[in-house]
């Protein structure tokens, strides 16, 4: 009986020890867990409460863990009964109390394991940043408690009967001639039966509750390639139409191609769901941000839907989760989840930006070109933009060129025509004609130019710059400084300015403009 | 399984091995149950590659309202080849009969007349491939079209080899008037061939609209 | 020892070069006499991915010749006699040549596809290490991302193929002579099946040579269509591989449903061999669709027939569907047969008959069946339609019910048995406990909601691997203790075998805990760098944390490898049954002669009897019987020696 309790105690500490280190140890949290707002178990309020108890938890399981292995094992290598003894034994057909055993052994495992695994639960998860992850979550604790238990009966039931039912050295014969029996196959079958399809309906109801169209979502586009994300928001969350008419022609074109306003970063307005509308436009990639839990593919061919509603403000990462080749490790990309304040903000920041090359370079940069060119001098897939506008570009064929507008250009559109020495040809991916408009080739280089100690030296970046004296980074600025350009965009640069919504936001404006400057927009 | 026992008692030759054990061989009819057994496993494994050929079809040869497609086929040749593959079955079953008989002539005749026409069907097939008008790349119509046709004339090539193989040995003398499995086992593959051919055919010739532009 | 040089597997591979040569050569004059390029690369586009297609046809063909495994048949065609099927001794030729050349005898072969399949292994862990160091820390610190991405990618495909060899030898070796038949319904296709495996290991390794490729072994298109040479040749394996595991699965069906001995009646036969029933029907009927799947995506890489290019009528989900229609049954024909083992040694190490036979052996043929109706659980982010994941989903769920069935039979088993404990007992246990966790992870991901967030998380990698490990390697290993002395007479050192346990089973719990502990937390799989912190404990990172644990594993595999070799020499000569099974196998001598038996056993009772006073199961003839000799003091038994046996009584 001794020997039962202890062999007891110590498949306990072997479970619960196990279970432990699944859990992991407080003190070395993830950094992305360590925003505990929100919790799935909300009685334990206190952050040094459970720190202290967590770990107390934990050194005992520790403890257990170790002492239980050995004890187990020393148990299974001594003798139990001796033939002799068992023949004394009364012979009681139904063994009640072997099985009163078994249970002893089981339950308390099979609770305990509960326990700890309702504890630790919220530790187990990233932080919940959705409604969705709150209905995922309350399902994953009904899954890991299911588990536990399940685990913790049969491993005390198994561990029963190898410790209770081993076989005395000295003894040879068998055991008990038991061929089945009917009633037991037929509860073991029908109870797991109706448990695993209720655990399905249930699931089946929740998953509703997380797809389903909800009121007031908006939708956004998200474009999946390799190896980024390009986010399109609808044009009319930005501008109304009398605003998006006064935009400057090729930046219209290029919302209308894109079929909305682009952007590398996905930013969401708390508690508002977005509909994502995905499609690739090469391989199988898949868009997951493991704060808000659910994921989707997205492939090419097909459009697919995500639905996310977003509780909980703060910067998140989206990445991709379906092998897409090289890079896919590094395939990332922001989501921004704001209170209703700062999305306003953003939203006239955006408006305010519009135009500024730079800005909308920098967003181009990081949507496409940031895996394989650095900004700093690393060498990488891709030679570095520091200092590359207006250095002299040595190619692998002999000749060399300054590198201009017209030489990104070709970079950009053309790679393979002409490539610098030290780097391969067919890396650079070859459809970007179609992607990048000349519009935005002129926002790389304005970027670019940014990057360089040479601009000054290179005409066509004092053309696509901004004038010094910090006008709008409205891009109709950079072409009327030219002089012999169409009267259209002269035409508009004079009389846009002080129309745009830049002028409400004049506290706001975050690249420190000066917004209002209208006289100045015609510089030179 | 317990006439097997019978079977297994009834087992009459024996030969000693080095090891000093009996061979205990199998008799005729049980040789030839496993054989039919292990043929009929494999052409229910072929009908699985098949039956996914056809689904991919199914699934890929629509338009954007959901209803079938097809590629733009050579409707008479389509059905002049379909006639012969089928009537080419017909050759092969008095092909096998003959030689249960024992009628060697018959034989020759019926399994030769099978290979010709055999060799027609794929010159057949060869022909529409030259004159279509699409080619493998251009679309997933044209595409399938040379998939299944090409996967299935594969086939008929292996079964034309076997019925070659099948002749060659009947006009050895090979073949009993009881003992000619290997007659039996080509003769059940061309069938087999030739009802895959059936799905084909209806599945790529006679299902759905030509789409109007690729 | 020059004798090495006549082994027929250098013919083989002679063979092999010839014909992958001509295969070369052809190809590049017809598309020359086209007027098509050669250039020489290994890019998506490149010609080649055209001409290795009948190189490797022609070079696998030129093998299987080579070897000597079609000689019969093509003799047969030409209306030649053949050979009679049977050994035959040649003067002067050991007999550890045969095992290097085509044998039909299904132990040569079951030894033949044991040895290649751990061969397979060792290699395929020997990636698995390669990049788990590389993983252990942030920063790509060894490989670079396109290397890592192959490696992950062949580890896959090796591993695949190890699990595929193991399941052919415990199959080969053992079935015949547990139904009491001579050999196999057809030995030649067993030999030649087993030789299929070899040019196809040595295409899908030259893989590495030509490329690599970046898609993992699932090799979804559009991304395979656009990956390196090297996707070709993996390709091109796979497809040859299947007819191995096809003819396989076909040779077992009709050597278990006509070959058993008299009054061996199907719920007569030992439960593995309902393991390998089931496992065989769906190695017949499922891989032709992993080979249509790979056959297309081979196709649209060298002659551009659009299946998966949505911009002119393809689907990409369709590769989806095909795919795993054939690899969700597969991973059942992974674990059915280790199942069946578990069934297997339960009873004999517990004396006890195994609970509920017949339900267990109905289980088995009910996962097959079902295994069919449950792929789209791979597919729950995909483009398929949302809807799917209804119908799906309850599939999947049910299919945890015969599993159950199998857990709670064999809890039954050991219920008020005598329990005793050997190496083979510790594998089937830690086998029980490691697919338990793995059966108990799957819903987590098979419910749709939390499977969302789950998917191509390294949650679904500990998952997997912990159902294998479970399902197949710890039984595989339980397989080989336990048959080990009746393969060579002698016995295997059971320290070694407690520490290849113990290192195994620690090494790879660490392992899986802690890639269930970051996948839940949003690591993904698949990923050559990560440069998130997922934490850690005591200190180390998870990722580290399962390095270490993977390395141990790997030791214990080295461990077994070493008690193998050197028990087989060296080892102490194992007393006859030395388990004391009412199986055939153990009641004729060890190792087997050739033919098994020399007249066919008679069965007159149950196999898993045990407890049951003078239960007899079958009468052997008395050339077969075996007359045990008394125990010496130093032979190894791990308890009593077998009594005479006569007939095999229930004692």
């Amino acid at each position: 009986m001794r020997r039962s309790v202890m062999s007891f105690i110590a498949l306990l500490a072997v479970v619960i020890g196990a279970l432990l280190m699944f859990g992991g140890f407080p003190p070395q949290p993830a950094r992305q867990v360590s925003n505990r707002d929100a919790s799935a178990i909300d009685f334990v309020d206190d952050k040094t409460a459970t720190f202290l108890l967590a770990a107390a938890i934990v050194i005992i399981g520790i403890i257990a863990l170790g002492g239980g292995l050995a004890t187990v094992f020393w148990l299974l290598t001594r003798q139990v009964k001796t033939a002799q003894a068992l023949e004394n034994e009364p012979t009681n057909p139904l063994h009640y109390r072997t099985y009163g055993h078994s249970l002893a052994f089981a339950l308390p495992i099979a609770i305990a394991s509960a326990l700890i695994v309702l504890f630790m639960t919220s530790d187990l998860l990233p932080v919940q940043a959705g409604a969705e992850a709150k209905v995922v979550d309350g399902m994953f604790q009904i899954e890991f408690i299911s588990i536990a238990v399940i685990f913790g009966l049969v491993m005390g039931v198994l561990a029963h009967a190898l410790i209770y039912f081993r076989a005395a050295p000295d003894d040879d014969s068998d055991g008990k001639h038991i061929h089945g029996n009917i009633p037991l196959e037929l509860t073991w079958t029908i109870i797991p039966l109706i448990f695993v399809m209720g655990l399905g309906v249930y699931t089946l109801i929740r998953h509703d509750q997380i797809t389903d169209k909800e009121d007031g979502e908006i939708s956004v586009k998200v474009v999946g390639f390799q190896w980024g994300w390009q986010f399109i928001y609808p044009t009319d969350m930005f501008f109304t139409d009398e605003q998006f008419n006064e935009l400057d022609e090729r930046q219209r074109a290029d919302i209308i191609r894109a079929g909305g306003v682009t952007s590398p970063d996905l930013v969401l307005l708390q508690d508002q769901t977005v509909h994502l509308e995905m499609h690739s436009i090469d391989v199988i990639h898949s868009f997951w941000v493991p704060e808000l839990r659910v994921k989707r593919d997205v492939v090419p061919g097909i459009e697919t839907e995500l639905r996310y509603t977003p509780t909980l403000a703060g910067t998140y990462r989206v990445r991709c989760a379906e092998l897409c080749g090289l890079n896919h490790w590094q395939m990332y990309a922001d989501v921004n989840v704001l209170a209703a304040g700062d999305y306003s903000a953003w939203l006239e920041r955006t408006v305010a930006n519009f135009g500024d090359p730079v800005e909308a370079g920098s967003a181009i940069y990081a949507q496409r070109c940031q895996t394989c060119h650095s900004t700093n001098g690393d060498k990488g897939t891709g030679p570095t933009w520091e200092n590359l506008v207006g250095s002299e570009r040595n190619f692998a064929n002999g000749d060399s060129a300054i590198a201009d507008l017209a030489y990104v250009q070709q970079s950009i559109w053309n790679p393979n025509a002409e490539i610098v020495e030290g780097y391969a040809a067919n890396l650079m991916p070859q459809n970007f004609q179609g992607l990048v408009s000349d519009l935005q080739v002129e926002q790389l280089f304005a970027y670019m130019c940014t990057l360089s100690d040479k601009r000054d030296e290179v005409e066509d970046c004092a053309r696509v710059l901004p004038a010094e004296d910090g006008s709008t980074g409205d891009d109709t600025t950079a072409t009327t400084a030219e002089d012999g350009e169409t009267m259209t965009e002269g035409e508009t640069a004079t009389e846009t300015p002080s129309d745009e919504g830049t002028t409400e936001t004049s506290g706001e404006a975050e690249t420190g403009d000066e917004t209002t400057a209208p006289e100045s927009a015609t510089s030179e | 399984m317990a006439t097997a026992i019978e079977r297994h008692h009834a087992a009459v030759e024996h030969h000693h091995d080095e090891h000093h054990h009996h061979v205990i061989e199998f008799t005729p009819a049980q040789r030839l149950s496993m054989n039919r057994l292990g043929l009929w496993l494999f052409l229910i494994s072929e009908t699985f590659l098949f039956a996914g050929i056809l689904v991919a079809r199914i699934v890929l040869l629509r338009d954007e309202g959901g209803s079938f497609t097809r590629p733009e086929l050579d409707q008479q040749l389509g059905l002049v080849i379909t006639f012969i593959l089928l009537l080419s079955s017909l050759a092969v079953y008095m092909g096998e009969t003959a030689i249960s008989r024992g009628e060697i002539g018959r034989f020759k005749a019926g399994i030769g007349a099978a290979i010709v026409m055999g060799l027609i069907f794929t010159v057949g097939v060869g022909y529409e491939w030259s004159i279509a008008h699409f080619a493998p790349s251009d679309g997933v119509e044209g595409g399938m079209f040379f998939f299944m046709t090409g996967m299935h004339a594969l086939h008929v090539l292996t079964g034309i080899i076997f019925l070659m193989i099948v002749y060659w040995n009947g006009r050895l003398g090979n073949y009993t008037k009881q003992s000619h499995w290997g007659v039996e086992a080509s003769a059940l593959y061309w069938h087999f061939v030739d009802v895959v051919w059936v799905f084909f055919y209806v599945a790529l010739y006679l299902i759905g609209h030509v789409p109007e532009v690729h | 020892m020059l004798g090495i040089l006549r082994l027929d597997v250098w013919k083989g591979l002679i063979g092999g070069a010839i014909g992958t040569a001509l295969g070369v050569f052809i190809t590049m004059i017809i598309r020359s006499l086209q007027g098509l390029d050669n250039t020489w690369d290994t890019t998506a586009t490149s010609p080649w991915n055209v001409i290795v297609i009948p190189a490797c046809v022609m070079g696998t063909l030129g093998f299987l010749i080579g070897v000597g495994s079609m000689t019969d048949w093509l003799k047969w065609m030409v209306g030649r006699k053949g050979s009679d099927g049977h050994y035959h001794p040649k003067p002067g030729v050991p007999q550890w040549h045969r095992y290097f050349g085509m044998d039909t005898n299904h132990k040569v072969v079951g030894i033949q596809y044991g040895v290649l399949g751990i061969v397979v292994l060792l290699i395929g862990g020997l990636f698995a290490l390669i990049f788990r160091t590389e993983l252990a820390e942030p920063g790509l610190q060894y490989l670079s991302a396109n290397d890592y991405n192959s490696l992950i990618g062949l580890h896959g495909q090796l591993m695949f193929i190890a699990v595929l060899l193991g399941i052919g030898a415990m199959a080969n070796y053992l079935v015949p002579i547990m139904i009491g038949a001579q050999d196999m319904a057809f030995p030649r296709i067993n030999g030649f099946a087993f030789w299929i495996n070899v040019p196809a290991a040595v295409m899908l390794l030259s893989s590495i040579f030509l490329g690599g490729f970046d898609t993992g072994w699932t090799a979804y298109p559009p991304l395979s269509v656009r990956a390196h040479l090297g996707m070709q040749m993996a390709l091109i394996a796979v497809f040859i591989l299947g007819f191995s595991s096809i003819l396989g699965g076909l040779n077992l069906i009709v050597t278990i449903f006509l070959m058993r001995a008299p009054g061996m009646s199907l719920f007569r036969m030992p439960i593995f061999v309902w393991g390998v029933l089931a496992t065989s029907l769906l190695q017949l009927t499922a891989t032709q669709f992993i080979g249509l799947s790979f056959l297309m995506v081979t196709l649209q890489r060298a002659v551009d027939i659009p299946f998966f290019d949505p911009a002119r009528g393809g689907d990409v989900t369709l590769y989806q569907h095909l795919f795993w229609f054939y690899s969700h049954p597969t991973v059942y024909i992974w674990i059915l047969p280790g199942l069946g083992i578990i069934s297997e040694i339960l009873p004999v190490f517990a004396r006890k008959p195994l609970f509920g036979y017949p339900f267990i052996a109905m289980s088995s043929m009910a996962i097959a069946i079902m295994g069919y109706l449950v792929w789209a659980h791979h597919m729950w982010a995909s483009a398929m339609d949302p809807f799917l994941r209804v119908p799906f989903m309850m599939t999947t769920l049910t299919i945890a019910v015969p599993t159950g069935i199998k857990f709670f039979s064999w809890l039954a088993t050991l219920w008020e048995g005598k329990i005793r404990f050997a190496t083979p007992m510790y594998f089937t246990l830690g086998a029980i406990v490691l697919f338990l966790l793995g059966g108990l992870t799957g819903p987590p991901s098979a419910l749709v909601v939390t499977g969302l967030h789950l998917h191509d998380s390294h949650f679904v990698v500990a998952h997997f691997h912990i159902t294998v490990f479970g399902g197949f390697m710890f039984t595989y290993f339980a397989a080989i203790y336990y048959w080990f002395p009746l393969l060579t007479g002698r016995m295997y050192s059971e320290t070694l075998g407690k520490i290849h346990f113990g290192v195994m089973f620690i090494g790879f719990i660490i392992f899986a805990l802690s890639l269930f502990r970051v996948g839940l937390l949003g690591m993904r799989r698949r990923i050559a760098d990560y440069t998130i912190d997922f934490g850690g404990i005591f200190g180390i990172e998870w990722q580290m944390l399962a390095t270490i644990g993977a390395f141990m594993a790997g030791l214990g595999v080295l461990v077994m490898l070493g008690n193998l070799v050197f028990s087989a020499m060296y080892g102490k000569k194992a007393v006859h049954n030395p388990w004391r099974s009412r199986s055939l196998e153990w009641q004729i001598v060890a190792p087997p002669p050739e033919l098994n038996f020399s007249a066919l056993p008679q069965i007159v009772g149950h196999p898993y009897d045990y407890g049951l006073p003078g239960s007899v199961y079958a009468i052997l003839s008395p050339d077969d019987q075996v007359v045990a000799e008394p125990v010496k003091p130093n032979q190894i038994t791990p308890s009593k020696p077998a009594l005479p046996a006569a007939a095999v009584t229930g004692d």
